[in-house]
């Protein structure tokens, strides 16, 4: 919808109420930032050999 | 003084990130010199072992109209729940059930709520927790000011170490009204498949290097093989290859497993959203330039149709 003439004409006599900003209560406060930890390089394992993956995710990983 | 810790259910069995989630709380009560008490909401079983990773006492709401997830009747209980108990730290397990329910108790009871915490708090100056910000591309330090505080933590991040201490359970019954129930969950679809994505410890997750819906036999076999949950890329929930649910990503699920093996996925940014909080990632795909060697731990570059199954032989043996 588009305002009309009278109606922008006559917003120039209506009262203009300003308001105070209220800052709320903070309850929680970010103190610092970080960022994550550099990831290490990736371990290449040749694609003939990947039975090799399963065997280091379970010794050197210990993820299995 | 004590801490109160709401713990997720599913089929009346408690959550293993929930469980994570009595543990870090029974660590938070320690440091605080308190008591953990636990709750729990609907028909739930074996109660007592929550004992088992800390809690002292378990609050049973037993009313089966919170069997489901009716958030507004939810924040109303735990609420209720803090005061009866006197608590002053609410521990929860962060879920989009658990985010919902402790927005509305931090509005309500007016504590100070930190999401997406990744350690034990700070207590040597106030209360600091750290919380892992923007999908886990940075930490913030964040202090809460508040009396009564509410943390939110990530899965997998508090080890699961289990004793053989068991709880006493109570009874719980708080006054909840009609108002409460204004939105009626009328029909659950659940997904198939043995692990839940989000609670899942081994993920394997396949993208559009796979070339068709046809060929994810191999993930669900290698999956199947590891005991791993399956995940897909976006474009590949996009396309229909595989259901909605099993999008790991910035706007789908964020997982936070031990072990995430992506085949065939390129790792764009938004991907990595998804998986940057697991503990070791595995890569193969056949572009030895793929951005996801840089965030990966292991990596294969290969014919994903020639290397996984080599890797479901070997997993299997």
């Amino acid at each position: 919808k588009i305002a009309n003439m009278r109606g922008i004409m006559s917003a120039r006599s209506k009262p203009l109420q300003v308001l105070a900003p209220v800052s709320p209560q903070e309850l929680t406060k970010s103190l610092r930032f970080e960022l994550p930890p550099a990831k290490g390089a990736c371990k290449m394992i040749p694609a003939d050999e990947a039975e090799k993956l399963i065997e280091l995710l379970k010794t050197e990983a210990k993820v299995l | 003084m004590s801490v109160l810790i709401f713990v997720e259910t599913a089929e009346g069995k408690a959550k293993p990130s929930s469980l994570e989630a009595v543990g870090y709380g029974a660590k938070v009560a320690e440091m605080l010199g308190t008591t953990a008490t636990a709750l729990v909401l609907g028909d739930a079983q074996e109660l007592e072992n929550l004992g088992n990773y800390g809690a002292s006492k378990v609050l049973h709401v037993a009313d089966s109209r919170l069997n489901v997830g009716v958030i507004q009747a939810y924040a109303n209980v735990i609420s209720q729940a803090i005061e009866k108990e006197g608590a002053n730290v609410l521990v929860l397990a962060k879920s989009s059930l658990a985010d919902a329910v402790a927005a509305r108790v931090a509005g309500k009871i007016k504590a100070g709520l930190a999401s997406n915490v990744v350690e034990l708090p700070d207590l040597s100056n106030g209360f600091v927790v750290k919380r892992s910000i923007y999908t886990g591309k940075a930490f913030t330090n964040t202090a809460i000011n508040s009396e009564k505080k509410i943390l939110a933590i990530k899965k997998n991040i508090y080890p699961l170490t289990p004793t053989d201490a068991k709880a006493s359970v109570e009874a719980f019954s708080p006054a909840l009204s009609d108002a409460d129930f204004g939105v009626k969950i009328t029909n659950t679809e659940k997904a198939t498949g043995s692990v839940s994505l989000p609670e899942a410890d081994l993920v394997v997750s396949g993208g559009r290097g796979l070339k068709g819906p046809e060929n994810w036999g191999i993930i669900e076999e290698l999956a199947q093989a590891l005991g791993a949950a399956t995940g897909c890329s976006k474009p590949v929930s996009d396309l229909h290859w595989r259901p909605h649910h099993e999008h790991v990503g910035q706007t789908g699920v964020k997982v936070s497993p031990n072990l995430y093996v992506a085949v065939g996925i390129s790792g764009a940014i938004q991907h990595l959203a998804g998986v940057n909080s697991s503990k070791c990632i595995v890569v193969i795909n056949s572009d030895p330039d793929a951005p996801f060697f840089q965030a990966a731990d292991y990596g294969i570059v290969g014919d994903a149709f020639q290397v996984v199954p080599k890797l479901i032989a070997a997993a299997k043996k």
